[in-house]
């Protein structure tokens, strides 16, 4: 496989597809713990790891794993990942741990893991699968960061944790609550679809003009478009 | 017989197998057993004692319960004597049954809190997780019954959209005032 193509791969991740501002996966993070940078920061790292392993594994057994137990056989190996991850940082980084809570063992149920394994390592060879999972894994660390830079900022007036004028002093307290996240998490949205926008737009139907033909790729058909 | 019936089956085993080992090597990496020696306690916390009780020395365990482990909830787990009043520690329950918040409460001789400090905590990130800080617990400091209504001892203003954890906190400390004076009745 190419540089250019690896490339390519992870950019996809981290922009063209961005799971949280693009596909709109795994919500349940981006929501809940993004109200400070630093757990952002750590949780988005965590599932990194998590998506990068779980990638490199499922597409080596890729043809090991039969069709009618690949659902079960993925959730296990990435389940395992996570138990290592919360086990490892419980030992070693008990004050993130603490405050990731729950949040750091729902990474299993985390669609865009299983989603990658389903649509991408499950049909890769293992480079290009881990390529995909640090993609995937950076677009959504970057996406956690600008959206918890802005609820943490506006809201507690504070950037990972250094608080600007004192820890007494109070933000617009909307940002760190749960409607905050929803707003902000919809603004963000709304401005990547209009930088996208400005680009030429791609008329043709199919395949070639669909944004998630990377993902499914595969079928040549073209779907009910031609 | 074939093999295709049984394939899915025997693979979906070893996977499960393989990754339960990977678990069982990774847990005994990490696991640290819990201190049940009265020396060693003293040893590895007195840094905590002497930040909620400043001044002190000559801490003596009272006792430490399972509780404290097993992050048992609404008791108190740890009492220590030191040279100039007591440290007592309880566990209480905010946002999540299964995560209680560890509080740790100096109280002096004259049977007023000197601080308080937050050993343990998993509530909501910006929300129940300001409890932690030293402003909001240096509200604590010089009372000795606390509540977050009017009229009832010392007045704590609760965290904002965190009443939960703030409950979960003054209940605490409440817990650990009620101890302090079980302890000084019997020693009296």
């Amino acid at each position: 496989m190419e540089n250019r193509s690896l490339w390519k791969i992870i950019k996809n991740g981290l922009l063209d597809e961005n799971p949280t501002f693009r596909l709109l996966l795994g919500m349940c993070a981006p929501l809940a713990i993004t109200t400070s940078a630093s757990n952002a920061f750590g949780m988005g790292l965590a599932t990194t790891f998590v998506l990068i392993c779980s990638n490199a594994v499922i597409s080596a057994l890729r043809n090991v794993i039969p069709k009618e137990v690949r659902l079960p056989a993925f959730i296990t190996i990435i389940a395992g990942f996570v138990t290592i991850v919360s086990l490892v940082m419980q030992r070693y980084f008990t004050s993130l741990y603490d405050s990731l809570g729950v949040f750091l063992e729902l990474i299993v149920v985390n669609c865009i893991i299983l989603g990658r394994a389903e649509m991408f390592a499950s049909k890769n060879k293992i480079i290009p699968a881990v390529a995909d999972g640090l993609g995937m894994g950076l677009g959504f660390t970057a996406a956690l960061i600008v959206i918890s830079t802005v609820r943490e900022i506006l809201g507690n007036l504070s950037w990972f944790g250094l608080s600007f004028f004192g820890e007494d002093k109070t933000g617009m307290l909307f940002f760190i609550l749960p409607a905050g996240a929803f707003f902000v998490l919809g603004m963000l949205t709304a401005g990547m679809n209009l930088i996208s926008e400005k680009k030429p737009k791609k008329t043709e139907a199919g395949c070639s003009g669909c944004p998630s033909a990377g993902a499914c790729q595969g079928c040549g058909e073209e779907g009910g478009c031609k | 017989m074939k093999l295709k019936y049984f394939k899915p089956t025997i693979v979906l085993l070893v996977i499960c197998i393989v990754i339960s080992g990977a678990l069982a090597l990774t847990y005994k990496f990490t696991y640290v057993p819990p201190l049940t020696d009265p020396e060693d306690i003293i040893a590895a916390m007195s840094g905590e004692y002497e930040k909620v009780l400043p001044g002190s020395t000559d801490y003596q365990l009272l006792y430490r319960n399972d509780g404290y482990d097993k992050l048992a909830r609404g008791e108190v787990v740890e009492a220590v004597s030191a040279s100039n009043g007591y440290v007592i520690t309880a566990h209480s329950s905010g946002q999540y049954d299964s995560d209680p918040i560890r509080v740790m409460v100096g109280i002096d001789d004259s049977g007023n809190v000197t601080a308080v400090n937050i050993l343990k905590i998993s509530e909501t990130p910006g929300l129940g997780m300001k409890t932690k800080s030293e402003f909001w617990l240096s509200q604590f400091s010089g009372g000795n019954s606390f509540s977050l209504e009017e009229s009832q001892g010392t007045r704590i203003d609760g965290v904002t959209s965190a009443t939960k954890s703030s409950r979960a906190v003054v209940g605490a400390v409440n817990l650990a005032m009620e101890e302090y004076r079980r302890i000084i009745s019997e020693v009296n």
